[in-house]
């Protein structure tokens, strides 16, 4: 029966993955995401230059051989700081949406599964947070515990459950009532096996989905709260802490050098998850099929 | 605040009357002075601590005396004074009818509180220590006795001060503002701190104090009744300014008078409508030690750490050469300023690196210096909100790594930062002094100072401080400060960063200002805004 099972989800995958191919623009995305992703990995051999080392000798200089992409306001070396950025900004945006989709896997299963009291309990919990306006929550956390890496990582995620807990919810009650969930109570299985083995396997391709734009928002959340000095800390760069160190009224008038390239990556790479994202949800429908 | 005469105004202004003759002051409008940083709201001129509320005290409160822009004392509320023959002796006499913003006469009475307070056992401000020689304040201080001899209030109208012994600055110290004493005579001195009067101040200078918002403004009015003339303006608004927004705000004329950063220049003189003035002040900024550490107990540390700044890059690209590398606490533009012994400490890793090895330091395994157990790793702060101070910071982080020391940077709101500086809890810290006129040390240096950051105990340095206010010959205190700054240019509680020069941008609109600004800038620090006026 597992290896009948195995086969059944591999025809689903390839069904998946060929529907997604035929959207142009979701597989454009992809690979444009997956070209930054490699970059951002493969920083070091990129450049030779250290994202974080002053040269002041040589600063606000525009694009030149030396520097393909010119050097900020401490001579340091834009490209460089460009790709290490990303470094940064994909592994905040992947990390946070990873914390949120974790507290939201679970929360959202129990809600979903136990209903009653505990659903209650954690989807009024759920409303709360989204109750709180999420830059003002972010901030002061930010403001308390000091601008971080890992803090800014764990805002994001803190503040960002509720989503995805109530899509689980939603799916868990329209599973439990499906003739699988009711054929598999019927031969005696145990409820956490009916949950973690039946129903949310099959509750988990809109929390993919979800998760795909999650990262998007993410990392445009990380930009914000580094553009408002709040994120990552100088001197390691990020797009957002690039985009705020460009923003005296000079630089961004005479030295679009400094401003294009993190701005143009937090553009492109939203963008391009966003149609992944897209793609990913139109490909997971069955009703695809039909047309 | 100090307003001068009239009549020394109109000579000042010989030149712009030529220009548009028969310009009467026009009477009205707001002027608004731009400010990057907030006042923390302590609006008290014996409990501030910080240059940014002094600005809003200026103007709220009127002095003995004022300090005028060649550095003169002038007389304010005290009409006169007398010194005696042996110096021991100042006598103030005080203008009649001069009113507090409530209506309220000010008297001997309310400069004799405003005073007394500083003296008092439970006074929690930084003044004492500049009064602390007047007769019987040391016994009124440790709370033996509940009088002091050395201030007299001899009429309504008469104060005399009398000191033990013949003492320098004496006379420049009686600048701060005088209190209300009918205000505040009934709270304890231990809760005047808290006293919501410092948030809704109440002095006689020449603007009343109407709000303030934090981020926002702080808002004065003119006091009509200003004993020495009302000011020209109606109103005046402190604007608080993000850094990066200065240019902005000039250009769309939302304010008047600011100081710009070295960066803007080029841009901010090339705008049609805009002065700009370049002015060495008495300030400069350094970079403390936490000497209660027993890393930076070590002299020969802190020298390295000196040698391994590259100064010189901070003010020639950092601040685009508006600076001077400092060496010594005394700036340039003061007369006490030398060059005479004092080490240089050009930028030399090499040197660095050597006097940290002799010291014992040594690199362990994570490639920072250690020694004993102590590692050269520390947290250096710094204020937000100046560009030049997160630059300066991201350099000094870098020079200090080639050197095997790893600095890590903390940002903070300035307010806050102090607060850690007040509480000792830090290693390294930024900040800059602005100085007053007298170069006598002692409200910063001398070891029972509460603004001793660096935790700095040198009886040397005591003696000569003390040597320096009781000499009255001011040949001799010039030498006796050389020397002094010579043995703090050895020691280095702090590393002197650089000497503030200042770039300040006025709105041409703005008529009456010091067109050849000496160290107190076009506005004679803000003793001009009472006779400044406003072309439309």
């Amino acid at each position: 029966m597992d290896a009948a099972l195995h086969q059944e989800q591999l025809t689903t995958g390839k069904k998946v993955w060929r529907r997604f191919c035929r959207n142009r623009l979701a597989l454009a995305g992809l690979v444009v995401l997956v070209l930054f992703v490699l970059s951002a990995i493969f920083a070091p051999w990129l450049t030779d230059y250290d994202p974080n080392r002053n040269n002041l000798r040589d600063r606000n200089k525009p694009p030149s051989r030396e520097h393909p992409l010119g050097t900020d306001d401490m001579g340091r070396d834009i490209l460089a700081r460009t790709l290490y950025g990303g470094r940064i900004s994909l592994t905040v945006g992947l990390v946070a949406v990873g914390i949120s989709m974790s507290i939201g896997l679970i929360l959202g299963s129990l809600a979903g599964f136990f209903g009653g009291a505990v659903d209650t309990v954690i989807m009024r919990l759920a409303d709360i947070f989204y109750s709180f306006p999420f830059l003002i929550v972010a901030i002061t956390i930010a403001a308390i515990f000091g601008p971080s890496i890992y803090n800014t990582m764990v805002i994001l995620g803190i503040l960002s459950w509720p989503g995805p807990a109530r899509l689980l919810r939603a799916e868990f009650l329209k599973l439990k009532t499906t003739d699988f969930v009711t054929a598999a109570e019927g031969i005696g299985a145990s409820p956490a096996r009916i949950m973690f083995r039946h129903v949310l396997p099959n509750a988990l391709s809109p929390l993919l989905v979800s998760a795909t734009l999650e990262v998007a928002s993410a990392i445009l959340s990380e930009a914000g709260l580094s553009f408002l000095g709040l994120g990552v800390p100088p001197p390691a760069p990020s797009w957002g802490n690039m985009l705020n160190r460009a923003r005296p009224l000079h630089i961004l008038a005479n030295m679009p050098w400094m401003w294009l390239p993190p701005g143009t990556a937090i553009f492109v790479v939203v963008l391009a998850i966003n149609f992944v994202g897209d793609g990913l949800r139109d490909a997971f429908d069955p009703r695809q099929d039909l047309s | 605040m100090k307003r001068p005469l009239v009549v020394a105004l109109f000579l000042l202004l010989s030149l712009s009357v030529i220009v548009s003759a028969a310009d009467a002051p026009k009477q009205g409008g707001t002027f608004r002075y731009g400010i990057t940083t907030n006042p923390r709201g302590m609006f008290n001129p014996i409990l501030n601590t910080e240059v940014y509320d002094g600005l809003i005290i200026d103007v709220v409160y009127d002095g003995l005396i004022y300090i005028d822009a060649s550095l003169q004392p002038q007389p304010m509320i005290a009409k006169a004074w007398d010194i005696s023959e042996d110096g021991k002796e100042i006598t103030f006499y005080l203008h009649q009818g001069i009113k507090f913003h409530d209506g309220v006469e000010l008297t001997a009475k309310d400069v004799a509180y405003t005073y007394m307070t500083i003296l008092h056992p439970d006074y929690t401000g930084v003044r004492y220590g500049q009064f602390n020689k007047l007769v019987g304040a040391k016994d009124y201080k440790e709370g033996k006795t509940d009088t002091v001899p050395g201030i007299e209030v001899i009429d309504d109208y008469t104060i005399k001060f009398s000191v033990e012994e013949a003492y320098a600055p004496l006379l420049s110290t009686f600048t701060y503002g005088i209190l209300p004493s009918h205000l505040l005579e009934d709270i304890p001195v231990g809760e005047l701190e808290q006293a919501p009067f410092n948030l809704h101040p109440i002095g006689s200078g020449p603007f009343k104090f109407v709000e303030f918002q934090t981020d926002q403004h702080v808002i004065l009015e003119a006091n009509k009744d200003y004993f020495f003339g009302a000011p020209n303006i109606d109103t005046l608004v402190f604007q608080k300014v993000a850094q990066d927004a200065i240019p902005i705000y000039l250009q769309q004329n939302r304010v008047d008078f600011i100081a710009i950063s070295p960066e803007q220049y080029e841009q901010v003189k090339a705008m049609p409508g805009i002065d700009v003035y370049v002015y060495e002040e008495l300030s400069y900024n350094y970079i403390c030690f936490n000497m209660r550490q027993e890393r930076f107990a070590d002299a020969a540390v802190r020298q390295a750490i000196t040698y391994g700044f590259d100064r010189q890059t901070y003010v020639d690209v950092i601040r685009e050469g508006f600076g001077i590398v400092a060496n010594a606490p005394v700036p340039t533009a003061s007369w006490a300023f030398t060059t005479e012994g004092i080490d240089t400490y050009d930028y030399n890793p090499e040197k660095a690196a050597q006097l940290l090895a002799e010291a014992g330091w040594t690199k362990g395994p994570d490639g920072i210096l250690q020694k004993d157990g102590m590692k050269l790793e520390f947290e250096f702060l710094v204020p937000e909100g100046s560009r030049q101070n997160e630059q300066m910071a991201l350099l000094f982080q870098q020079n200090m790594e080639d050197l095997g020391i790893k600095v890590n940077l903390v940002f903070m709101e300035f307010s806050a930062a102090v607060d850690r500086v007040d509480a000792r809890q830090f290693d390294t810290f930024t900040m800059g002094w602005s100085l007053s006129v007298d170069p006598d040390p002692h409200s910063i240096w001398h070891s029972t100072s509460l603004w001793n950051d660096p935790g700095f105990y040198n009886e040397e340095s005591d003696a000569l401080i003390e040597a320096g206010r009781t000499e009255t010959d001011p040949e001799k205190r010039k030498e006796i400060y050389a020397e002094w700054q010579k043995l703090i240019n050895k020691e280095l509680p702090t590393m002197f960063v650089s000497y503030g020069v200042t770039i300040g941008a006025i709105n041409q609109r703005v008529k009456g200002i010091d067109t050849n600004p000496g160290p107190l800038g076009p506005l004679v620090d803000l003793e001009l805004l009472s006779t400044i006026w406003l072309e439309d």
